[in-house]
């Protein structure tokens, strides 16, 4: 939606433009966006899934290490890269230092859970094994498989 | 001459060898002299283990690019995960600048196992990071 691109840019809010000229200012915009404007960016991106990710590579070939366990685990609780937003930081350089600033963590990945900001690796891993990574899933809507395949074992 | 070689190899040890793990070069002593003085944390064990060579980096035997710090702080108590990697964050802050991909400035990834000492007794391991995928350079 390249309105709510604009929204950042107030000269911009008003003006009804050419699919052309919109298309032409939206690259401008990522590639000459200041701080402030990629923070009202991601502040909408983090609130567009129930579960956001930022990492490098993508989910089906992730490029780090750390970004893929987060992928792993959220696909052993039943998440699969339909039900995400990922974003891939190596794509956007502007992107990759201002998450950084936004939710001052200084590493990649980053998950979000209804636009509020979990962890990054270490912290998922560490709530996968005590238990409270299906607490927090379950306090967004989602059902972690593993809960579902632990009732199914009781039944 | 052998007693020469074994003492250099014991000086090379140095005094606290558990504190460390993987090349320990300028940036790990540093990183383990800001945790162990920090007043917020005051760490009660610290290891400092340097994950570079696992990496796609230069020189990644030598390299100082990935870190994974083990601490345990009575003051991680009530804290959850998330903010207790936080404080640690906080002290490291000067040493996670950098904005390249090559980590100039500062290092590149740091992996954070922060535990009670409770939690600490209960399991004494720090188990290894995820393996490298290959970082950003373009695969063939």
């Amino acid at each position: 939606n390249l309105r709510c691109l604009f929204n950042t840019t107030a000269s911009l809010r008003q003006c009804k433009l050419s699919p052309t000229l919109s298309s032409l200012l939206t690259s401008s915009l990522s590639t000459s966006s200041t701080t402030g404007s990629m923070h009202d960016k991601i502040a909408e991106m983090v609130k567009a899934n129930k579960v956001v990710v930022f990492m490098k590579g993508v989910p089906e070939e992730p490029r780090c290490g750390f970004s893929n366990a987060v992928i792993k685990i959220l696909e052993f609780h039943g998440l699969k890269p339909d039900v995400y937003s990922a974003h891939n930081v190596l794509d956007n350089e502007q992107l990759r230092q201002d998450i950084k600033t936004f939710s001052d963590w200084p590493t990649i990945p980053q998950v979000y859970f209804n636009g509020e900001f979990i962890g990054g690796c270490d912290v998922l891993i560490k709530m996968h094994q005590n238990g409270e990574l299906i607490e927090e899933l379950k306090k967004i809507g989602i059902k972690s498989a593993l809960l579902a395949a632990q009732e199914e074992k009781k039944e | 001459a052998s007693r020469i070689s074994l003492f250099i190899s014991a000086a090379r040890r140095g005094l606290c060898s558990d504190a460390f793990a993987g090349y320990q070069g300028p940036i790990a002593c540093r990183i383990q002299s800001s945790l162990q003085s920090s007043s917020e944390l005051r760490p009660t064990h610290l290891k400092i283990i340097n994950e570079s060579a696992g990496h796609a980096v230069a020189d990644r035997h030598r390299a100082e690019t990935h870190f994974k710090v083990l601490i345990v702080s009575n003051q991680f108590d009530g804290v959850s995960v998330v903010n207790r990697h936080r404080l640690v964050n906080k002290v490291l802050a000067s040493y996670l600048g950098g904005s390249s991909s090559s980590g100039r400035g500062g290092i590149h990834a740091l992996s954070i196992d922060a535990r009670t000492p409770d939690e600490w007794l209960k399991e004494a391991e720090v188990s290894g990071s995820p393996p490298c995928m290959g970082g950003e350079r373009k695969q063939n």
